[in-house]
This record gives C-alpha cells, structure tokens and sequence, in this order.
C-alpha cells in the first residue's frame, strides 16, 4: 500500500508537472491578478488539454500525499519526493526545451539533498 | 523593497484572514516573518527580476506552508485517511482546519500556474523549495520542536541551491501567445 501510494504521488506528479509547464506556457505570461483574470484562468483549465490532465494529476499526486501521511511517517515519503528534483530538471531539459546550466543543475542537486536532511531531522 | 513587501503583505493577509477563527495567534504571526525570509533570499540579488515574480512565489511558499500544516493538522482530528471510497474523504471536508487547508492549497494552485505562466519548471521547482526551509524555521520557533543539526544543515543547502538557481535568467524558453489571446480557440 505505501509503496503503491508512493507510485501515485511521484507518476502523477512529475506528469502534472510537465503537463501544467506545457499547458501555461501556451496560455501566455500571466501578469493580470484581477478576480475576473483568474476566474479566466480557471476557465482555461478546461480549454487546454494540456492543463485538464495536468490539474487532475496533480490532486492525483496530493491526496495521495495526504493519505500516505496519514499512515506513515513522513521521512517515508520525502526520499521519493527529493529525487523528484533533479528527475523533473532533466524532464524539463529534454522534454520542455529548457536550458539548464550547471547553476540548474547544481541548484536542483543541493535543493534535493538538502530536503533530504531537512526531513529526516 | 519596502514596496513590494507591503504588496505581498496585503496579498499574504488576505490568505491568512481565511485563518483568524481556527488557528491559535501564535500561527499568524507567521506572516510577517515568512514575508522577511522569503525576501532575504532575493534581497542581495540585482538581477532582473520583475516584481510580480516575487510576489508570487511568496504567495506560493506562504500558502504551500500553511495550507500543508492547517490541512494536516485537520486531518489527524479526522484520522486515518485510506480508501478508494469517496466517503471518508467527503467526511474530511466537514472539519474546518481541513476546509482552511484546502481553501490555501486552491490559492496555492492558482499562485503554481501563473509562476509557471512566466518562469521555466526548472527554475521554479528548486526555488520554491524554500516552503521545505519555512516548515522547519516554523517547527522550532512557532511549535518548539528541535531544528536537528541534520536539519541545519538541509536549510543550508537547499539555501544556497536556491541562491544558484535564482541566479540564473527565469524564463529560457519561448512563449507562444500572450494571454487572453485563447490559443485553443483561435487554433480552431
């Protein structure tokens, strides 16, 4: 059961967030936070294909979170979630066209260790 | 600065507010603090780095953190939460700190899509790791718990991975429309 919950919160996860990446880019930059704007906003989640799987992905991934915590400690589920960082810049390279300098790379490296650390004390 | 402190300020408490009934004092007075952290971290930086941005990755650690810690908390009230029937989740809902929670986690959303609206995955995931650094900072200050020595020295790297990462330029690749433009629309 962990371990599948696990699967459920690093999968859906990574792909939300490739997805969203995808979905908002071609949305266009968003600099306009007037309620009327987000209200746009939300209604382009049903507009882009990209974001209506992305979104639901990502609830996916959340309350697989949730519920994951609710069981187990959470030093169980950050290995995964750390890992992620440096899984989703290579994604981010490869799949969305990003260019990661070694500022990137090295960044998202520390960043993943150091959740590591922060978690497990 | 002060300016755009302020700014976020007013944005931050109007997330917060949602707070006042349920969450002892000791809670909201995270939000000035978290707003001087958050800045600390860009502060020294004079790159380009437009203020709006800022705004809202402060929006979005600020919302991640709290909305994580309300919702967790709801949910140990509530207890175990594992099934594939809608029911217990539906039962959740019914607690207020849950309903805070979630309520946070929806301006937390909205704060992901737009950051990612303007700046690479690439660059947004490490930098917003800083919510990592406010849950712990929260943890030793607000709720007494022991910041381990391991911890410290996890702040101190996702710190200066996120100092890394900030430096670089945050958008790398092209934009295809403007928004409002609704591409899905006009590609028809």
């Amino acid at each position: 059961m962990r371990w599948l919950l696990i699967a459920l919160i690093v999968i859906p996860g990574t792909i939300a967030d490739v997805l969203n990446t995808m979905g908002m880019r071609r949305n266009g930059e968003m600099y306009d936070f007037r309620p009327y704007a987000i209200l746009r906003l939300i209604a382009s989640l049903a507009r882009s294909p990209h974001l209506a799987v992305g979104v639901p992905a990502m609830a996916v991934s959340f309350f697989a979170l949730m519920a994951l915590l609710s069981i187990a400690n959470l030093s169980f589920a950050v290995p995964a979630t750390a890992s992620s960082y440096v899984l989703e810049t290579a994604l981010a390279k490869y799949i969305l066209k990003e260019h990661i300098g070694w500022r990137r790379w090295a960044g998202a490296s520390l960043v993943g260790c150091g959740v590591l650390l922060v978690s497990r004390g | 600065m002060r300016k755009w402190l302020l700014m976020a300020h007013d944005q931050a408490d109007s997330a917060e507010l949602q707070l006042t009934h349920e969450v002892p004092a000791p809670i909201l007075g995270a939000g000035p603090s978290t707003a001087t952290l958050a800045a600390g971290v860009f502060e020294d930086r004079s790159q380009p780095f437009c203020l709006k941005t800022r705004t809202i990755i402060l929006l979005l650690v600020v919302s991640n953190v709290l909305g994580n810690f309300t919702l967790s908390r709801g949910l140990h009230e509530v207890g175990r939460l594992v099934s594939f029937s809608p029911w217990p989740y539906i039962h959740a809902f019914l607690n207020p700190l849950v309903e805070v929670g979630v309520l946070l986690l929806i301006v937390w959303l909205i704060s992901q899509l737009s950051l990612l609206s303007r700046v690479d995955l690439s660059y947004m995931l490490p930098v917003t790791s800083v919510s990592y650094v406010l849950t712990a900072l929260m943890g030793e200050f607000l709720l007494h718990e022991r910041v381990s020595t391991e911890s410290w020295i996890g702040i101190g790297l996702i710190g200066l991975g996120v100092s890394l990462v900030a430096r670089t330029v945050p958008r790398t690749a092209p934009v295809l429309h403007k928004f409002g433009d609704l591409p899905y629309e006009a590609a028809q």
